[in-house]
């Protein structure tokens, strides 16, 4: 008897489960016809409600950057490229797509000149993070197995000192890299920098829409950030969106 | 006699009420948010202004009244010290919104509570009645005219209970003309091209023996010309010599342009309250009886700084506000630019100019991106100045650029223009030379600005605007299109998450490496304690294995002497050097009934020990024979022995 009782439930939940994935599945068609078809509003929308009850994916945030590219929206576009990225941190396509769009509106990123600046961005956050977890997981293995048994003294040497190059060197790139977490975007098309954070304070300059800035402070309604051109001000925090949607 | 102490007595009483009322201020506070216009009766073709004074920091709300026209005008902020007898010093922020007030119809209006917004509390202010009566024809000198009335920072020449300033003498309402209280100069040029800056200077000049009260923000209006609105930052206050008499001024310096070409006039008007002395005929209030006015009369009268020198002075001289409207015209010429020579591209940009240009770098890797910088420097209009056109060539794709201006001085500024380049293949060798053009009002012609071509270092074999191979994967669209078109969309929801956060900064990423470090520092602990264990038990080892070297030698040697005595004696110290870790005593200590404990009952150990100790006591002795046979079995089993 409770035996039936256990699959039944098993087999309920195994259905309602199946439907949960369907109906997100079915939902995210409709949106990618609607942007084949020219909704982009429309499908804008659905692939927010995707986002509310499913949560997000890389391919539903690039899906949904291509949605806001093709409506005009351009800086919305690269925060959800950004954002695909920082999930699928190796996607090809979303690299792709981010480089385009940035160079279709003339926003370069500086170029990295100084050797740490380059040694940290021949791999990303995420990639480093694992790379240091891989170097700790490992090393910890080799401990484990060497209290087990034995291993070649000279085999336990190698792995220890390539394991303790790899943490001391993600470890440093994870520091260098640790303010790029923080990373916001411009969102809005008519987004300033201004000398103090009131309004009607003087402008330092404009901060083109879809430009990457770093957050150093907040103050009311205003945000300190740095530019990638080193140029720092205050701008409206509904002006800027933070990548990990903070 | 007696008359004069009445009068000190019901003075100094109003005196301690006056003490008394101020120190009661300070306990009870004023509101935090008022509003007031500035007549119960607007006419129909003017404006009103109302004053709205928040004591606190908060969000005000924009106030609105139904059928009535409420446009914002100006903010002050105002931080001043009270002196308060009884809580010391006290710091007082408040600011002043100004509203200009319109309205269509005549009739009763009312403009409801306006409301302030601060962290903790929602305030408001009493609502606002009034009523728009028909239009009147402008005067001159009319009160309420409607214009703003502000109190310049710092303007309160002679205003203030606190003030020490000596007393003035104030002119005879008669004698008080506008031009003799306060005018305006414009110092410009009046012959001016379509679209040229000009550097304009606005002053207004105040006679310092007037008392002003209050003085409003000079407006400017003028069609078909642009003139930025004078503010309370851009004044300069200085005092200057006019017509061999010293007056307070203050100066505007910004600029003019002219839209379109023809006759303009600039209108610059602004209000001025000032207290004359009254010339209606009332007699001096000393001439009056005092105990006849009212407390008010009378504390208004003390609130002057004329009465307050000497509050017990007799010679009180009945005062009263005016106002004065104050205007000057200046009619400007605005001249068309000529078409003659005008370049096909010329954007508008009237003044004097120069051009430079640099790039981010001279050695460029087809496909990267270069930052093309212009710099345009100079005096003009530089709001017409675009970025200035670079030659077309196939091989340079450039992007919108951004542009920074930076005012210098005056009428004089420098405006920058970062444009991205990309060059598509290292044929290109130069970037090309930008030009702009502009008229020179001073030489009137018009002018061609061109920077020289920047010479470039392409490597690389080209741009290649394709994607980079990807693998297909399951469920992923993947097709090889340009760069430039945007790839299709994704099919596959995949795997989703809530969390966007970074890897460094999830939760399990940092319990993963904890977990990681904790479990190799455990186990290279552990690995620690059993290694110095083994080394420590070798080190045991090695000393019992050489002890029992020893000890067999000793035997070997006794029975090679064939001393049955020795021999025994030799196998007693062996088999308890060899045996006392074993029983957990000392060697010297080890005993026959330790043996037993240990081992075997038939052990030839035992056996040779009991042989030991019974020849000690006199028994027997081992022969040569027996001990040839004892002694390998004995080493043996020593041997043997963990």
């Amino acid at each position: 008897m409770n035996k039936n009782i256990l699959i039944s439930i098993i087999f309920f939940t195994a259905i309602v489960f199946q439907a949960f994935l369907s109906s997100a599945a079915t939902l995210f068609d409709k949106a990618n016809t609607n942007v084949i078809a020219g909704n982009y509003s429309r499908a804008i929308e659905q692939y927010n409600q995707l986002r509310e009850e499913q949560g997000s994916s890389p391919a539903l945030f690039y899906n949904l950057a291509r949605a806001f590219e093709e409506n005009g929206q351009r800086g919305l576009a690269i925060l959800n490229y950004s954002r695909a990225e920082s999930l699928a941190p190796g996607d090809a396509e979303i690299i792709s797509a981010l480089d385009r769009i940035r160079k279709a509106n003339g926003l370069f990123e500086e170029e990295a000149q100084s050797w740490q600046h380059r040694f940290t961005s021949l791999l990303n956050l995420n990639h480093w993070s694992e790379l240091l977890l891989g170097a700790l997981l490992c090393y910890a293995t080799l401990q484990l197995l060497l209290l087990l048994r034995s291993v070649d003294k000279k085999v336990a040497i190698t792995i220890s000192t390539l394991c303790g190059l790899v943490v001391a060197a993600s470890t440093t790139a994870i520091a260098l890299q640790w303010q790029t977490m923080d990373a916001m975007i411009v969102i809005s098309d008519s987004a300033k920098l201004w000398l103090s954070p009131i309004k009607g304070s003087d402008e330092v300059q404009g901060l083109r829409e879809g430009r990457k800035v770093l957050p150093l402070k907040q103050h009311g309604d205003f945000c300190y950030v740095e530019d990638s051109g080193g140029t720092k001000g205050w701008v409206e925090k509904n002006a800027v969106v933070a990548v990990d949607g903070r | 006699m007696k008359t004069l102490c009445r009068k000190n007595l019901v003075l100094s009483f109003l005196l301690a009420l006056l003490l008394v009322s101020g120190a009661v201020s300070t306990v009870v506070a004023a509101p935090v948010i008022t509003a007031v216009l500035n007549t119960d009766k607007l006419p129909l073709n003017q404006t009103g202004q109302l004053t709205v004074t928040i004591n606190r920091e908060g969000r005000l709300e924009k106030p609105e009244a139904k059928g009535v026209h409420l446009s914002y005008a100006s903010k002050i902020e105002n931080r001043s010290y009270r002196i308060s007898s009884i809580a010391g010093n006290q710091k007082d922020i408040s600011t002043i919104f100004i509203f200009r007030v319109t309205a269509e119809h005549e009739g009763k209006y009312t403009i409801p509570p306006i409301r302030l917004i601060t962290t903790d509390k929602t305030y408001a202010s009493t609502p606002v009645k009034f009523e728009v009566v028909a239009p009147v024809k402008t005067a001159k000198n009319a009160a309420n005219t409607g214009g703003t009335t502000i109190q310049l920072p710092g303007m309160q020449l002679r205003q203030g209970i606190i003030g020490q300033s000596a007393p003035q003498q104030v002119k005879p309402e008669k004698a008080m003309q506008e031009s003799e209280s306060a005018f305006f100069t414009i110092k410009t040029k009046q012959n001016i091209y379509e679209g040229e800056n000009i550097p304009i200077e606005i002053k207004l000049c105040l006679n310092p023996e007037v008392d002003f009260q209050s003085l409003s923000m000079p407006q400017v209006a003028a069609e078909d010309l642009a003139i930025p609105a004078l503010d309370k930052k851009g004044a300069k206050e200085d005092k200057e010599e006019i017509n061999g008499k010293i007056w307070h001024t203050l100066t505007w310096q910004t600029t003019l342009s002219g839209i379109k070409p023809g006759k303009h006039q600039l209108d610059i008007t602004g209000q001025a309250t000032v207290r004359v002395p009254d010339s209606s005929g009332q007699q001096p209030r000393s001439q009056r009886d005092i105990f006849n006015a009212t407390p008010e009369e009378i504390l208004a009268e003390m609130m002057s700084h004329r009465a307050f020198g000497n509050p017990f002075a007799d010679n009180f001289t009945p005062m009263i506000r005016k106002d004065l409207a104050l205007e000057k015209s200046a009619t400007f010429t605005v001249e068309p630019l000529p078409e003659e020579g005008r370049p096909a591209d010329f954007t508008g940009a009237v003044g004097s100019f120069t051009l430079n240009t640099s790039v981010s770098s001279h050695r460029v890797e087809a496909g990267d991106p270069l930052t093309l910088s212009v710099e345009v420097s100079g005096t003009g209009n530089f709001k017409s100045i675009t970025m200035p056109k670079m030659a077309e060539n196939q091989a340079i794709k450039t992007y919108p650029p951004a542009e920074k201006f930076t005012p210098v001085g005056w009428n004089a500024g420098e405006k920058t223009f970062d444009q991205g380049i990309i060059i598509k293949n290292s044929s290109v060798t130069e970037l090309p030379a930008v030009s702009f053009n502009y008229f020179d009002p001073q030489k009137k012609i018009y002018v061609t600005k061109s920077s020289s071509p920047i010479p470039l270092t392409v490597t690389g074999a080209g741009y290649t605007p394709q994607p980079e191979p990807q693998e297909s994967t399951a469920g992923q669209a993947t097709a090889a299109v340009s760069a430039d078109q945007p790839l299709p969309l994704k099919v596959d929801l995949g795997s989703t998450t809530t969390d966007l956060r970074p890897i460094p900064r999830r939760p399990w990423f940092i319990l993963s490496c904890f977990a990681a470090l904790l479990a190799a520092l455990a186990a290279f602990i552990l690995r620690h304690v059993h290694t110095s264990q083994r080394t420590a038990r070798r080190s045991v080892q090695r000393q019992l294995t050489s002890r029992l070297a020893g000890d067999l030698a000793s035997v070997d040697k006794a029975q090679q002497a064939g001393d049955g005595h020795l021999f025994l004696n030799t196998c007693r110290v062996a088999i308890q050097n060899r045996l006392a870790g074993s029983c957990g005593v000392h060697a010297s200590a080890v005993s026959s009934s330790n043996l037993r404990e240990i081992l075997p009952k038939d052990s030839v150990l035992l056996e040779v020990f009991q042989m030991a100790e019974n020849a000690a006591y006199g028994g027997e002795v081992p022969t040569d024979f027996e001990m040839d046979q004892l002694y390998p079995m004995i080493r043996k089993a020593l041997e043997v022995i963990k």
